[in-house]
């Protein structure tokens, strides 16, 4: 049991926020708000749209409080709502899947240590670079751990564009790297 | 490198990321949900105040129609009462009265039914007995009682009882006619016409508007009544030139005459 401040468990948190106790939501958004604006830095480009994700997706979880029958963690619950409810915000706001036709790229053997060595701020501002359409691909099935069929239900698009997305989206990643890579030792390409 | 090794490079370092979001996030989550909150409060009260606008304009329609046989079962229900009383006093009296008055409930049950029957035609005579009630109240207990009981008792009481009864029974009459009119030709016939005609015609004009319907009759017979008198007027006008014509016509003839 995860506890919080006044000693109040999540369970407990949750049937206070399911009576609409204002009090309690604001300390479960506490606990959850940072890890929440990750996710939604996933699939967003830039700060200002991760955090309308982030808000609608909370206004989400207390409205659907009573739908959590407790199978599975609250946290796996509250993430699921914000992967979908930043997808929607795409979907709403028509940048869904632009899928922007790039020449053919020549695959990049990408060395793997520059890879690792990239810090978590870099990978993000990578992610948030590819088009919304590769992104959220990339997120889904890369980080997310959804299979093609899964992500081919909750996007809306074949299972085939889903892989297909999820490859170019791959190329565009390392094409970067191999990028950031090249002016840090000074040969840029 | 391969493709799972690419990917696990990006899981293991965004899966855990954490950001703070700025302090805005969680006012637009509060005053949101204050939104709902608030219409979730109000539409309740919306669908009470729509039901009861509902139920009142429904009443406006109905209840002068659903009320009223209320009014006039009370009404039976104290002739009832007062038909004890009389039976008490009256069986003392004569054994003769006692058969009659055994009849009276008998009499009475089926005036209940004429009543409940010709609910519009019981309307109007619901408060004229309780006013003519309340202005007769200093006399006696009886007489209240009395001014409620069918008239069939009056037939029963006018023979057998004489002179003092009878007034009393003719006051009755007064206040109680309009209902049994229709139901009971009999009484009708013993009564003089004349007497229970304006009986029926006052009520609706001293007691004025009840309700809705009442007000539209009494500006539509205003409206009738002016339209009359103009006619009138009109025939008036019409006569006095046909009769100057008449005049005109008849100095015309007397000149051809002198001519």
């Amino acid at each position: 049991m995860m506890f919080l401040e006044h000693n109040y468990t999540i369970d407990e948190l949750v049937k206070r926020c399911r009576a609409g106790e204002r009090k309690s939501q604001g300390l479960l958004y506490k606990q959850f708000a940072s890890k929440m604006m990750g996710v939604c830095l996933r699939y967003a480009t830039d700060r200002m749209e991760a955090e309308d994700m982030l808000q609608n997706g909370f206004i989400r979880v207390f409205q659907k409080m009573g739908d959590f029958r407790g199978e599975g963690s609250f946290e796996g619950w509250v993430r699921r709502i914000m992967v979908h409810s930043s997808i929607e915000y795409y979907r709403k706001h028509h940048k869904m899947m632009q899928v922007v036709e790039e020449s053919e790229m020549d695959e990049q053997g990408v060395n793997p240590v520059a890879v690792a060595n990239l810090g978590a701020k870099e990978l993000m501002v990578l992610i948030q670079k590819l088009s919304p359409g590769y992104r959220i691909v990339f997120n889904l099935y890369a980080i997310e751990g959804y299979s093609h069929k899964e992500i081919s239900a909750i996007v809306g698009i074949t299972e085939g564009a889903s892989k297909s997305q999820l490859s170019r989206a791959r190329t565009i990643l390392k094409e970067q790297i191999a990028k950031t890579e090249g002016k840090k030792y000074g040969y840029a390409g | 490198m391969q493709d799972r090794e690419f990917d696990d490079v990006f899981r293991s370092k965004l899966d855990g990321f954490e950001a703070e979001p700025s302090a805005k996030v969680w006012m637009g989550i509060d005053e949101t949900l204050d939104e709902k909150s608030r219409k979730k409060a109000i539409l309740p009260w919306l669908s009470i105040a729509a039901s009861v606008l509902i139920l009142v304009s429904a009443g406006i329609l109905f209840i002068p129609k659903k009320t009223i046989p209320q009014q006039g079962d009370n009404r039976i229900v104290k002739a009832q009462h007062a038909i004890s009383k009389p039976k008490q006093e009256t069986a003392i009296k004569t054994p003769a009265s006692q058969t009659q008055i055994a009849a009276v409930p008998v009499i009475a049950k089926p005036a209940v039914h004429h009543i409940k029957k010709i609910e519009k035609i019981v309307a109007p005579v619901v408060q004229p007995t309780e006013v003519i009630a309340k202005t007769d109240a200093p006399k006696t207990n009886e007489q209240l009682v009395l001014a409620v009981v069918p008239q069939k008792q009056q037939q029963v009481t006018q023979p057998v009882v004489p002179g003092n009864d009878t007034p009393l029974a003719i006051k009755q009459t007064d206040i109680n006619n309009t209902p049994d009119q229709q139901t009971k030709p009999a009484l009708i016939a013993q009564q003089p016409t004349p007497v229970t005609k304006p009986a029926v015609t006052a009520p609706p004009k001293k007691h004025g508007i009840r309700n809705f319907g009442d007000l539209v009759n009494l500006v539509a017979d205003k409206v009738d009544r002016r339209r009359a008198a103009q006619l009138n007027d009109d025939d008036d006008d019409e006569s006095v030139i046909a009769e100057v014509n008449k005049g005109i016509q008849r100095i015309k003839k007397e000149e051809k005459a002198e001519r």
